[in-house]
């Protein structure tokens, strides 16, 4: 037996003293585990801020911050998002929806609608352009006979009587109105009111021409909510209401939809995904790793042994985790998962080699004691070089500015030396007071197996060769790797609060892909403005001084002539629906059935039928109802239209800036006097590329001035990419300098390191393929691989130079089975990450655990190649 | 010189100025429900006289002109086209339509049945501007709203709306007009108003 020449006494005592006194060892380590979890109880924070996980130095961060110190709503801000078939029903529910939260002062400081408040309502028109505000005088001007007659007797009978003497003369109604579109959209209502549905005649598509089935009408609330940061989910409470008033208000399903987003909901909902996929995929872990532990050890008492000592190892990093950071956050605490997949490969190692030393001597407590020394003393070497090597892949992100993943590198990198020292204190103490006795016989493979082993070293070149044709057809394949740095598209896909968001974005509703741009109080923002919206990728820049709209004079001209035309009537008009009686609803109806049939044209024959229900509704039981229905259906959405143009035509004052309401200065100057732009895009944002380029151009205009989402992304993205090379860089020098220190042998090292290399390769290749990109949360994976994966060749080369080789094959040894096992496990636990809701853990999850498995494959197949049969 | 003397004089002028403000005010000329009053006067003269159309046309036409702010209607007929209307255009314009509101009334009151105007109610809305409510009740009872939408002009309260029955004839002439303006032309406006003027004579 050739070991290294530094193997330790000092460690055969060390186990010897520890299973001399296995209780005092085991009750030490509890305490130890008991006054971590109390840490990580009382100490450990959440925080959920995927921004926070970049360095604070970073000039985007500061003006980030600035931008959230001077506009707090900015930051957390929720929307409800109602969605209706007509304008009107979005409206009707929007009012409610306002006046409920209204009343919601515990979790709502603030409830804003912008579109409709009394600012937008009365000066609305003006926000029109000219040429806007004309054709709409002029649509208007065309339906005047029919509003000038609605205005005074809001009700389904005037509206009848009207098209009655419309239909009568011919004439009435200018040529600019379509009757026969009025006519059938009519009858849709009346049917829709007879069937029970809660549709209504939408006067705002009539009068706009707009078509009825077109996409559905939308208004959007602003939320300012009450968060409380002591709980991991800070929304949780004000989520909890939001959802409940929904279901109130019966907007869950039907056709008028109320949906929450904006940053609090994307937050929350995110966190929640996180914390539910570190469960699920941690009991996921925790299930494969004891099956497939089960599988491998053959031995229930060894099994229960290496999860023991995993919980504590588990509670101690936790308790490290809260005592030195103080919080975990979106990526940090998947430390869960990687520590089950990882920790747990020390045990198994650990444990194979106790069996295999065990199975060769005769039963009882000797024999344990000695199993237990012998194979700490064996493995003392590899293991302590594994939890070195696989710490150094950790803490190669410590010195990063991507502060989430440095976390996560100094939480696991820790982790790794707990579960060193737990491998030799509670372990070989379990070990020494549990004494489980292992079968005797030893594993049995195939023929065929045994075969399949000799291959490597039978065809060295060969394997070689292809190690060495794999790695340059790799290497085609990476420059199809990208970077994803949209937070979007790391959460759960299906969540509400993306679902809309995205919808709103597609449509270029949602500010939330603006950017923002933060200027001192006394600066000069219309310059800046006017050339930020010059620029191509630009839609509108706007400014608190956009609120007070050009060419005033001309449109309040325009409006007052439109008054003159309109009449009195409409512009004073409420537009309440006016009852009526089923009587007098059904001589209109009779007038105007009577007036369609002799009107000369055939047309309208939708109008009859429906006109001819109505008639028959109107004459059975429950006439009554039916008449206020088809009245409701007919009349009810002219007050949320008319009433709000009513309004706006009696603007009679230009707007300046001492108009504007404090709700909207709070939006645009800031706590301190700053001032904003707010910069929108005109490409499609959720194409990483077209953001990009807008980002960019924005900053060459504004500099550092710049924040907001597309920019953060932007400089996330290459604080990150700069990030993961660093790190990268650095796991490769610090690994490749503990291999040489270890091994001595500047070739050895480059055997090692070479299967690393080529799955590495493989694994980037297969991103591509695969079409996978890295983003915030899996760029951690291959640095992390390395550490992991490079145990694996240590563990071959040390039993490689032991000798213990039988047929001098190092793949027919226990060694290469743990590896097997050991790999695995920790696959298995990486992979369970792939079932987390979270898109990022996910992806994580799968990277990992492809990554790790071509590793370790190419680490079995060609390091025995490379090193060769030994006699 | 004393101070609060001249400061004195100072106030006085500037009540006597008020005061001619006011006076003038009071003094401009009938109100707005006089010349209402007097346009439907006339309007019932002429169904009860046995003139022809041509007679019934040259009794109102001045009426017309001196009630209602024809100039003004072009604005509201054409919007922001109006302005870009030549004067001289303008002109023939104020001449037409004023022919045309006259043939209006001469072709549509040409005979009595017991028709009378009363008074609703009146609204002034501002300074120049005023609201007055009236009715038509027929022979057989009917009452059809008539509702004059006045502005004072240099030459006092004129008439620039009718709506009757809530419909506006204005808007559905705006419609129209501009239509025509915009696919023909401004001749085509004044052709197609002539046309309107003898279809009333022929009826």
């Amino acid at each position: 037996m050739t070991e290294p020449a530094n193997q330790p006494y000092s460690i055969e005592h060390w186990l010897g003293w520890v299973t001399r006194y296995p209780a005092a060892v085991l009750v030490a380590c509890l305490i130890v585990a008991a006054l971590s979890g109390l840490a990580a109880v009382k100490l450990l924070g959440v925080n959920s801020d995927p921004l926070a996980m970049l360095d604070e130095d970073l000039e985007f961060r500061q003006t980030d911050e600035r931008l959230r110190a001077q506009f707090p709503n900015l930051d957390n801000n929720l929307l409800a998002v109602i969605e209706a078939p007509t304008p009107e029903q979005a409206v009707l529910a929007a009012r409610r929806v306002q006046r409920e939260l209204a009343e919601l002062s515990d979790v709502v400081h603030a409830v804003n609608w912008p579109a409709g408040s009394e600012f937008f309502a009365r000066n609305g028109l003006l926000f029109l352009s000219v040429d806007e505000l004309d054709q709409l005088g002029e649509r208007l001007t065309a339906a005047q006979p029919l509003l000038g007659r609605m205005a005074d007797q809001t009700h389904a009978g005037a509206l009848f009587e009207l098209l009655a003497q419309i239909a009568g003369q011919g004439q009435a109604l200018p040529p600019g109105f379509d009757v026969e579109r009025l006519h059938s959209q009519i009858a849709r209502a009346i049917e829709a009111a007879l069937a029970g549905s809660p549709g209504i005649l939408s006067w705002q598509q009539l009068l706009g021409n707009e078509d009825g089935a077109a996409e559905p009408a939308r208004e959007i609330l602003l939320i300012e909510p009450v968060l409380d940061h002591r709980r991991v989910l800070a929304a949780r409470s004000v989520m909890n209401e939001m959802h409940a008033l929904r279901t109130r208000l019966e907007l869950e399903q039907g056709p008028v939809r109320l949906r929450f987003t904006g940053s609090t909901a994307l937050r929350y909902e995110e966190m929640r995904s996180v914390i539910e996929g570190a469960g699920l995929t941690g009991l996921l872990a925790l299930i494969v790793v004891t099956v497939v532990m089960l599988a491998g050890l053959r031995s229930l008492a060894l099994s229960l042994i290496a999860l023991a000592s995993l919980a504590l190892g588990l509670v101690i990093t936790t308790g490290f985790a809260a005592v030195a950071i103080g919080r975990v956050n979106l990526i940090s605490v998947s430390f869960v998962v990687l520590y089950i997949g990882l920790g747990v490969n020390y045990a198994v190692h650990y444990l194979l080699r106790y069996r295999e030393i065990a199975q060769q001597e005769p039963a009882g407590r000797i024999a344990a004691i000695r199993s237990t020394i012998g194979a700490g003393r064996f493995l003392f070497y590899p293991l302590a070089l594994s939890a070195v090597t696989t710490a150094l892949g950790f803490f190669a992100f410590v010195p990063t500015a991507f502060s989430g993943i440095a976390e996560l590198g100094l939480i696991a990198g820790v982790a790794m030396m707990v579960t060193l020292l737990l491998s030799y204190t509670a372990l070989p103490a379990m070990l020494a007071l549990v004494r489980p006795r292992v079968a005797g016989a030893g594993p049995t493979r195939q023929a065929g197996w045994r075969r399949l082993l000799e291959l490597p070293l039978r065809h060295q070149r060969l394997v070689i060769g292809l190690g060495a044709l794999l790695v340059i057809a790799s290497l085609f394949a990476l420059p199809g790797l990208r970077f994803d740095s949209d937070p979007l598209n790391v959460r759960d896909p299906l969540s509400e609060s993306v679902v809309t968001i995205r919808t709103l974005l597609s449509e270029g509703e949602a500010g939330y892909r603006n950017i923002q741009v933060l200027l001192d109080a006394d600066a000069e923002t219309e310059v800046l403005r006017q050339r930020l919206a010059a620029l191509p990728t630009v839609a509108r820049a706007m400014s608190l001084a956009s609120f007070v709209p050009d060419q005033q004079d001309e449109k309040l001209l325009m409006i007052e002539d439109l008054g003159w035309l309109l009449g009195p009537e409409v512009v004073h008009a409420d537009w309440r629906t006016d009852p009526v009686s089923a009587e007098s609803l059904a001589n209109s109806v009779a007038a105007l059935s009577e007036a369609l049939d002799s009107s000369a044209d055939g047309a309208s024959t939708d109008l009859r039928q429906s006109l001819a229900q109505l008639r028959q509704a109107l004459a059975e039981g429950g006439a009554e109802q039916a008449a206020a229905r088809v009245n409701q259906a007919l009349t009810a959405g002219m007050r949320p239209t008319l009433g709000r143009l009513s309004n706006g035509l009696q603007v009679n004052q230009p707007i300046t800036m001492q108009d504007l309401p404090d709700w909207l200065v709070k939006q645009w100057r800031g706590l301190g006097g700053s001032q904003l732009i707010q910069v929108f895009p005109a490409v499609n944002v959720l194409d990483f590329e077209r953001q990009a380029e807008f980002a960019e151009q924005v900053q060459s205009v504004a500099g550092g001035r710049a924040t907001g989402g597309p920019v953060i992304q932007l400089e996330a993205g290459r604080a990150i990419t700069a990030a993961f090379r660093q790190a990268l860089l650095w796991a490769i020098i610090g690994i490749a300098l503990v291999l040489l220190i270890t091994l001595r042998q500047p070739l050895a090292a480059v055997k090692v390191m070479a299967p690393l290399a080529l799955g590495g390769l493989l694994t980037l290749a297969a991103m591509t393929w695969f079409g996978i990109s890295f983003n915030f949360a899996n760029v951690v994976a291959l640095p992390l691989l390395l550490g992991v994966a490079v145990d694996n060749g240590i563990h071959l080369v040390a039993r490689h130079r032991s000798g213990l080789l039988p047929d001098g094959n190092v793949l027919k040894t226990a060694t290469a089975r743990a590896i097997v096992v050991g790999a695995m496990i920790t696959a298995g636990g990486f992979g369970n990450l792939a079932f987390s809701p979270h898109s990022g853990t996910a992806s994580l999850g799968m990277i990992l655990a492809l990554g790790l498995g071509l590793m370790v494959l190419a680490t079995l197949i060609f390091l025995p190649a490379m090193l060769g049969r030994r006699d | 010189m004393n101070i609060f003397g001249s400061l004195k004089s100072l106030l006085v002028t500037l009540v006597l100025v008020q005061c001619v403000h006011a006076q003038s005010e009071n003094e401009s000329g009938p109100g707005p429900e006089q010349v209402v009053e007097r346009l439907e006067q006339t309007l019932i003269n002429i169904m009860r006289s046995p003139d022809d159309f041509e007679g019934r046309f040259e009794t109102i036409e001045p009426v017309i002109k001196q009630s209602m702010a024809i100039e003004r209607m072009g604005r509201y007929l054409f919007g922001r086209d109006w302005r870009s209307i030549e004067d001289s255009d303008r002109e023939r314009f104020t001449e037409t339509f004023l022919d045309l509101s006259a043939a209006t009334y001469a072709g549509q009151f040409d005979e009595y049945n017991g028709e009378q105007f009363e008074a609703v109610e009146t609204q002034r809305q501002s300074e120049d501007r005023a609201l007055v409510r009236r009715r038509l009740i027929t022979g057989s009872g009917k009452k059809i709203a008539f509702d004059y939408l006045m502005t004072r002009s240099d030459t006092g309260w004129k008439i620039v709306t009718i709506i009757t029955d809530g419909v506006s004839d204005l808007a559905i002439k705006r419609t129209q007009y501009r239509r025509i303006l915009a696919d023909n032309g401004f001749d085509a406006v004044i052709a197609r108003i002539r046309e309107s003027i003898e279809s009333q004579r022929s009826d």
